[in-house]
């Protein structure tokens, strides 16, 4: 992915395209990470934090 | 999307989280406890009615599982809008803002902390929701979580004798942290936020791709250094307007006396 230096010396995506396709491609990524999670029942949490104290 | 934008850019934000926080715990529709909470707000709360994301998480490594649903919810939600539920829904962030706001009242002293340990949020992620409960079998940063005891631990000690009858030193412990975080909240800008919270880590990276973004216009900033002042992660926005701290508050686009930082939803 292309990056630039920032002053700070951090990086940031410079090239719009990249970015763009890479917002695409995480968000089915997430949506079919979402249909995979339900169709294994994964929506219904059993665990309860009993540990707090 | 520009209706949400215009919603970001005109939305009292201190409204929204006094709100979200009241929704999040308002003890109705407990069959939403399937959906992870979207910011740090206690699943073992007597009123939440979501599921703690971080805990969710290592139920799953303790079950070895990959958790495929809660990191789906996650990372859509990063990509759409990066960490903005950090800025506009976490009840811990908004208790944040709020304690370090005592600052300027008693006239406290601001104790700045080097982002060099920014990396110290990914550490709490793959460390203590990660690699601890996968080898203990014990959620241990739920159990050491501040924002348990807050929303939780004591609320549930004060009120419920036999659990008190229960606390020991797992519970001091828990406090100590509590206070530690409270006392540094007084002096530093979002302290849990930008040095500890795993749930803002896995939100972090999706910054620099998210849809939600600022933009700066380089031809009008003066670097003034406005954008500073008012982002309460301590941004240097001008520097860095996809900053992986970055919780889309909108405070530095309101604020700039120049308006050359830009909110945009491609």
């Amino acid at each position: 992915m292309a990056t630039r230096e920032t002053p700070t010396g951090a990086s940031t995506t410079a090239d719009p395209k990249t970015r763009l396709l890479a917002n695409r491609v995480l968000f089915v990524i997430a949506l079919v990470a979402i249909v995979l999670g339900v169709a294994l029942g994964q929506t219904f949490i059993t665990w309860l934090n009993a540990t707090l104290l | 999307m520009s209706r949400f934008v215009m919603f970001l850019l005109t939305a009292k934000r201190r409204w929204v989280q006094a709100l979200s926080f009241l929704v999040m715990n308002s003890f109705v529709l407990q069959s939403l406890k399937a959906i992870p909470c979207l910011g740090m707000n206690c699943y073992a709360c007597p009123g939440a009615i979501f599921a703690c994301p971080i805990g969710t998480l290592q139920h799953f490594a303790i079950i070895r599982q990959v958790p495929f649903y809660t990191l789906g919810v996650l990372s859509l939600t990063g990509i759409l809008v990066g960490r903005l539920a950090c800025g506009w829904l976490c009840p811990f962030g908004w208790l944040q803002e709020l304690v370090y706001g005592l600052r300027r009242r008693f006239r406290l002293p601001s104790w700045p902390v080097s982002e060099r340990f920014g990396w110290l949020r990914y550490a709490f992620l793959v460390v203590l929701v990660g690699i601890v409960p996968l080898w203990t079998l014990e959620p241990w940063f739920s159990k050491l979580c501040p924002v348990g005891t807050v929303e939780a631990g004591i609320p549930l000690i004060l009120t419920n004798a036999e659990l008190r009858a229960q606390a020991g030193w797992l519970f001091v412990l828990k406090v100590a942290i509590l206070l530690g975080f409270l006392v540094w909240m007084a002096g530093t800008k979002r302290p849990f936020c930008r040095f500890v919270c795993p749930l803002g880590a896995i939100w972090s990276p999706f910054n620099r791709l998210s849809t939600l973004r600022l933009a700066v216009d380089e031809a009008s900033c003066r670097q003034c250094n406005t954008c500073y002042s008012v982002c309460p992660v301590g941004i240097t926005v001008h520097e860095d307007p996809d900053s992986t701290r970055c919780i889309r508050c909108m405070e530095c686009v309101k604020a700039c006396p120049e308006a050359a930082i830009r909110l945009l939803g491609e």
